[in-house]
């Protein structure tokens, strides 16, 4: 099978989910939460640091898009609308302080559990450099984190990444090489394990 | 020491970034369900009054053609096999396969030419670290031995992938095993059931379709290994789906030898 025939399988598929879930039908709703709950609950957590915040914000994400689904333009992939919906409701609940604050706790005590989770030393090293790359990111201006994470940590396309934060594709490009410029500096300045890592 | 050009530096934050831990992804559906009101989660958008006329008349008759078990098949089924879910939508007629493209460009390493170029690739008791149980092999046919590329996979829970090479053509699977933990879950649809059967005496399913998995390049696409069929079973919580080009008969014959 040829990466065309896949790649043009896949978006029949996902636009046959799309025509369904628009006729009301409930399974095809279940596809689309089951095939893209992954990628927003994850993009939650990231933009929150906190499982049960990200939840909720994954969950209201899913409703909201239910409800709005007539206005989803079906030419175009589901994953970023999804995540742009995410990106708003997350960012609505960054701006309460006190959330804040309390999340950042409890994702200093979900780093501690995850970097405990290894199953051998590779294994562990590779999710403390993980988690030291998230600590660097978070330390950078919104704009540049909203690149770094949907381009590296969730994988989308550069155009994908340009429908989330509404912004074309070149803006996209220059956005992320100095967002990258900058973590490369903010790596060799102050996280010195992650640096040997990349560098290498 | 001497820095890294960008491509390799933002390669190597690609790989660190893949590394990062998540909490467990909830399954979210219950709780949208929930939410949503009574009958908002089947209800299409509003229609002309006119159009309300018409609707009962077709609901009678789709209402007259449920009456059958038969028709109700046709109309919609779902089915579980372990860990995997499959929605089957109406029966259509059986498409050929899609003639492979003769104007693919090669990659530099033939093994992992599309659709064998897929993220995660690992050596088998790596793979056995992340299920985090042991993987049976098929000791049927005789020759085949060990897998030539193990895979590992993070995909609504932990995925093992293993490829048995053709032979007589190494840039082609003859045999791919998709091994699901008891955590994961996988929803299918645009699956034909072609026939129901048994492994080890236990329910399994003969298939047409592909599995969603990650690429290399970091996408995520349907994707079937192998062009065949698909054979479907569980057993002791884990899911196999093994791709093969074998009729069913030999299928169920790899299944039931493995140890």
């Amino acid at each position: 099978m040829s990466t065309t025939s896949v790649t043009a399988g896949a978006q029949l598929e996902e636009a046959e989910i799309v025509l369904r879930a628009r006729r009301g039908e409930g399974a095809a709703w279940e596809m689309v939460v089951h095939l893209h709950q992954e990628a927003v609950f994850r993009y939650a957590y990231l933009m929150l640091g906190d499982s049960a915040e990200a939840e909720d914000v994954a969950q209201e994400t899913f409703v909201r898009a239910f409800r709005a689904f007539h206005r989803f333009d079906a030419s175009r992939p589901l994953r970023p609308w999804l995540v742009q919906i995410a990106r708003n409701l997350a960012r609505n609940r960054w701006r309460s302080l006190m959330r804040s604050l309390r999340a950042q706790e409890r994702w200093k005590d979900e780093l501690r559990m995850e970097t405990a989770r290894g199953r051998s030393e590779a294994v562990d090293n590779a999710h403390l450099a993980a988690a030291e790359l998230r600590k660097a990111v978070r330390s950078m201006r919104d704009q540049d984190r909203q690149v770094i994470y949907l381009r590296f940590f969730l994988s989308l396309s550069v155009e994908e990444t340009g429908m989330v934060l509404a912004l074309p594709v070149g803006t996209v490009k220059s956005r992320l090489s100095r967002a990258l410029g900058r973590l490369r500096e903010q790596v060799r300045a102050h996280h010195p394990a992650l640096h040997q890592v990349l560098e290498e | 020491m001497i820095e890294a050009t960008s491509e390799s530096w933002e390669g190597r934050l690609r790989a660190v970034a893949s590394s990062t831990v998540y909490p467990h992804t909830p399954d979210l559906w219950p709780s949208v369900r929930a939410r949503l009101s009574p009958g908002e989660a089947v209800r299409p958008r509003p229609r002309p009054r006119w159009a309300a006329v018409v609707a009962v008349l077709v609901l009678t008759l789709f209402v007259g053609l449920l009456a059958t078990p038969e028709a109700r098949a046709a109309v919609y089924r779902v089915l579980q096999v372990g860990v995997v879910r499959i929605f089957l939508g109406p029966a259509t007629p059986t498409t050929p396969a899609a003639t492979p493209s003769m104007t693919r460009t090669p990659a530099a390493t033939p093994v992992l030419r599309p659709p064998l170029d897929l993220r995660g690739l690992m050596s088998l008791s790596q793979a056995e670290e992340v299920l985090g149980f042991p993987i049976p092999l098929p000791a049927y046919p005789p020759t085949l031995g060990e897998p030539d590329l193990v895979y590992s996979q993070w995909i609504e829970g932990p995925l093992a992938i293993l490829v048995w090479l053709d032979p007589d053509d190494p840039t082609k699977a003859r045999l791919a095993l998709h091994v699901l933990g008891p955590e994961t879950f996988a929803g299918k649809s645009e699956t034909r059931l072609i026939q129901e059967t048994q492994v080890n005496g236990a329910e399994a399913l003969w298939l047409e379709g592909s599995h969603y998995l990650l690429i290399r390049n970091g996408s995520m696409e349907f994707r079937s290994l192998v062009t065949g069929n698909v054979l479907l079973w569980s057993e002791d919580e884990v899911t196999f789906r093994l791709e093969t080009d074998q009729p069913l008969e030999e299928a169920v014959r790899i299944a039931e030898s493995m140890r």
